[in-house]
């Protein structure tokens, strides 16, 4: 079991939530600062939102998981455009994440559910060169900038991890452990 | 003189921020002190100080100078 593995954290797909759940998956992807950071950033409707989860049920090409800490709706991580063993990764946290300073627990808990989970071999992304907090998270998750990315537009990164770097990372990454250990400590079971 | 050395050092570091800019500096003032940041350096104090910081404290850590008194409660000269 890797020196990560954390029982605090688990995950529900998207299309096995509760109502109450997938509820609480709108308010969290509504919040403004999250919002901020997406394509758009558009409040989503109750029925967009129900359509887009009733979607996910027939779409092999999208996986969107619900995590949470201690029970509590901590953030979601997803991969879209799922082809060749790579998918397209993206996530958000809830402000208690925030507030808590936990949000590279989440995301890294969300990464490491869907290498094992999904059979994905590689993850990529796009971030945005503004979006400073967003580059020091990928940066700490081990994503590394693609040098020959042609794809993405003016402003925007591309970026990716295989499952084998991955493994690396958390059979290796010691000073990553610290910081994630330190603040779980801190925050407790609840 | 030698510890604030130190306490500058990891701002500069993790935040992102020169010297000269540290004076008056909050928490989520600028991009590189977001709640990741924040993380790294309570952690990067706590290795460079030889402390531990209690959730209070880093939770009322929120700013360069409110720092430097919850550093001087762990007994660190600033």
């Amino acid at each position: 079991m890797s020196a990560f593995a954390n029982p605090l954290y688990t995950f529900k797909n998207f299309t096995e939530l509760t109502k109450h759940e997938s509820e609480e998956v709108l308010h969290g992807r509504n919040d403004a600062e999250v919002r901020r950071w997406m394509t758009s950033d558009m409040v989503i409707t109750a029925d967009d939102h129900r359509r887009f989860m009733r979607g996910l049920k027939d779409n092999p090409r999208a996986i969107y998981v619900r995590i949470a800490r201690a029970g509590c709706f901590a953030g979601v991580y997803s991969l879209n455009d799922l082809a060749d063993g790579s998918g397209l990764g993206g996530f958000w946290v809830t402000a208690q994440t925030r507030e808590r300073f936990l949000p590279l627990n989440v995301v890294f808990q969300g990464m490491d559910y869907m290498f094992r989970a999904s059979g994905v071999e590689r993850i990529y992304g796009f971030q945005k060169l503004d979006n400073l907090s967003a580059m020091r998270l990928n940066g700490l998750l081990g994503l590394s900038v693609k040098e020959s990315s042609t794809a993405g537009a003016e402003g925007m990164q591309q970026i990716e991890i295989t499952k084998q770097q991955w493994q690396q990372k958390t059979a290796q990454d010691a000073k990553l452990l610290k910081l994630m250990n330190r603040m779980e400590t801190l925050n407790g079971t609840t | 003189m030698e510890q604030l050395k130190k306490y500058n050092a990891a701002f500069v570091e993790i935040v992102g921020v020169s010297e000269d800019q540290l004076p008056g500096l909050v928490y989520q003032a600028t991009a590189g002190w977001d709640s990741v940041g924040h993380m790294q350096l309570m952690t990067q104090l706590e290795d460079v100080f030889g402390i531990a910081l209690e959730m209070e404290d880093i939770l009322e850590f929120s700013g360069y100078e409110k720092g430097m008194d919850i550093l001087r409660k762990y007994g660190v000269a600033l």
